[in-house]
């Protein structure tokens, strides 16, 4: 394939896509080429438009095209509960269910000394002026069930720590409708760690 | 279980081929560096997963090939499985069971298990304590469901919890202290239950060997000062100075090591050198006692070389283990093998190239 011209250009900027090796990316670059122009147009608008209109919501720091976001200008939900999560997809996860009426905050990850992420790299000083602006009293920790989630979680609980808030982690365990025997044995002692009086 | 059938590409200097090593005792012969220890190496791979002696995976590659292939072949009561090692020079590399991931743990059948006796194993009580603790990780606690999951986990909280004080994050440190209280004492419960279960095997096979000696006794000495996260994390809160000043984790598991001691002397500082390569033989020879007692079965045995480098009696216990199970031994000279040890395949190698002289 020539190694110059819009062609290369395009299976560039593909090959940087999470996921995308550089075959894919010849592949989808080829597709591209078959579709209609106004296809094209459609797609090339979709990104920039998502790019320049999204923004951070400036209460929870989920991502959004107005501000505040839909959930935190929405005033049926309850404002005095912040579930705190690592990435705004976590964000969609929790609304699938359409359990939690709560409001949100994103961390934007988790702390990993390893990889040069410390608190200061993550949103929580948003976090610290939500919670003394408004009339918030729980705060549940929904971090991802691994060292570095477990490390914000108590990382948070700590800094975050007073009498008038109420402080929980999500509990981790059997997934529903599975079996025990399949079970990983790490999740298994999890689940017994954390077992429930019934 | 038996390793029926190994088939071999693309590993270190091999030339491709399948080999079938016998039920009981196969002896590969060939002079220094024509790849003796190679064979060895690859049998014990497509079990372990690793080489026990490759710094980085793709050294294991044959010169000029993009991939290293193994292939083995199980046999156990309930039937037999093929096992696959494949590497890539990309760095890829894929273990697979009946064409399915391999994991660790999950087939409550078992795993195949491997106990490997190389020459460097013979320096095991000298040597630093990462050999030791490499030495339960990978054989000792090859029967024990959750240990890897448990040490890999101790690792990265480990890791991240040095970092943290390197970058001075106190508030970070203190998180993860809490982990590092759930994850250590852990780690140190499994290590000491292996370790007390490991003693008085090892204990036995000294003496069998060193009749005159005082009684080898083998301990855990934990890195961890206590077996309950609260006890534990409270220590580790009181060195909290000392660890800002030196920036690094002073507690838990990644100090564990396992102590010898003839009597009253400590074998590392006083033992003779005979004294310490007995051990070193009686702590391997536990270890294929303790995964059988575990799991019921035998563990491959794979003696590299090491026959010339013992004397009389350790030689004649470990000729003893030798016909218990499958072994494969590799040796420079046939003059070697002691008198009782009768090899049911043997095996020539020569620049890579594997000859089979014949099978009894």
């Amino acid at each position: 394939m020539n190694t110059q011209g819009p062609i290369a250009r395009l299976v560039e900027e593909l090959a940087r896509l999470p996921g995308v090796g550089p075959k894919s990316a010849q592949r989808l670059a080829y597709w591209v080429l078959r579709q209609d122009p106004q296809r094209v147009q459609a797609l090339a608008s979709a990104l920039t438009d998502a790019r320049t209109n999204v923004q951070r919501c400036s209460a929870c720091q989920d991502l959004t095209d107005r501000d505040p976001c839909v959930i935190c200008a929405d005033p049926r939900r309850d404002h005095s509960t912040i579930l705190v999560v690592e990435e705004p997809r976590d964000v969609q996860a929790v609304e699938r269910i359409q359990e939690y009426r709560g409001v949100y905050h994103v961390l934007g990850g988790a702390l990993s000394p390893m990889d040069g992420i410390g608190p200061e790299d993550l949103r929580v000083r948003e976090l610290i002026q939500r919670l003394g602006a408004d009339g918030v009293t729980e705060l549940i920790l929904a971090t991802d069930p691994d060292v570095e989630g477990d490390a914000t979680a108590l990382y948070l609980a700590k800094i975050l720590r007073r009498p008038d808030l109420k402080i929980s982690r999500i509990a981790r365990g059997l997934p529903a409708g599975a079996d025990i025997d399949f079970a990983d044995e790490v999740t298994l002692a999890r689940a017994l760690e954390g077992r429930v009086e019934v | 279980m038996i390793l029926e059938q190994l088939t071999v590409g693309g590993w270190r200097n091999l030339e491709a081929v399948s080999l079938e090593p016998a039920a009981g005792l196969t002896v590969i012969s060939g002079a220094n560096a024509q790849g003796k220890t190679n064979v060895l190496e690859a049998m014990a791979a497509v079990i372990t997963g690793t080489s026990h002696r490759a710094l980085r995976d793709d050294e294991l590659i044959t010169a000029g090939e993009i991939k290293a292939r193994l292939s083995a072949k199980f046999r156990r009561p309930s039937g037999s499985f093929e096992q696959t090692l494949e590497l890539e020079r990309a760095g890829r590399k894929s273990r697979r069971r009946e064409g399915k991931r391999v994991v660790p743990g999950a087939d409550p059948l078992g795993d195949p298990m491997v106990v490997l006796f190389c020459p460097e194993d013979l320096v095991l009580v000298q040597s630093g304590p990462a050999g030791r603790r490499r030495f339960l990780d990978r054989e000792v606690a090859q029967a024990t469901v959750g240990y890897s999951a448990a040490q890999r986990s101790y690792q990265r909280i480990w890791t991240q919890r040095n970092t943290a004080l390197k970058r001075g994050e106190g508030h970070v440190v203190d998180a993860l202290d809490l982990l590092w209280a759930q994850a250590a004492t852990r780690l140190t419960r499994l290590r000491r239950q292996l370790v007390e279960a490991l003693a008085p095997l090892a204990q036995k096979a000294y003496a069998a060997m060193a009749p005159f000696d005082p009684a080898l006794t083998v301990r855990l000495a934990a890195g961890t000062p206590a077996e309950d996260p609260q006890v534990a994390l409270a220590a580790l809160r009181q060195r909290r100075a000392e660890e800002e000043a030196r920036r690094i984790s002073v507690l838990g598991p990644h100090r564990d090591d396992i102590q010898l001691t003839i009597g009253d002397n400590e074998l590392r500082a006083f033992g003779s050198q005979g004294q310490q390569r007995t051990a070193a033989v009686a702590l391997k020879l536990a270890t294929v006692q303790l995964l059988q007692e575990a799991a019921g079965v035998r563990p491959l045995l794979l003696l590299d070389d090491v026959l010339s480098e013992l004397d009389g009696r350790r030689r004649e216990l470990l000729a003893q283990q030798v016909r218990e199970g499958q072994t494969v031994l590799t040796t420079t000279d046939a003059e070697f093998l002691p008198e009782r040890m009768r090899a049911d395949s043997w095996w020539e190698i020569q620049s890579g190239k594997v000859a089979v002289h014949g099978t009894a």
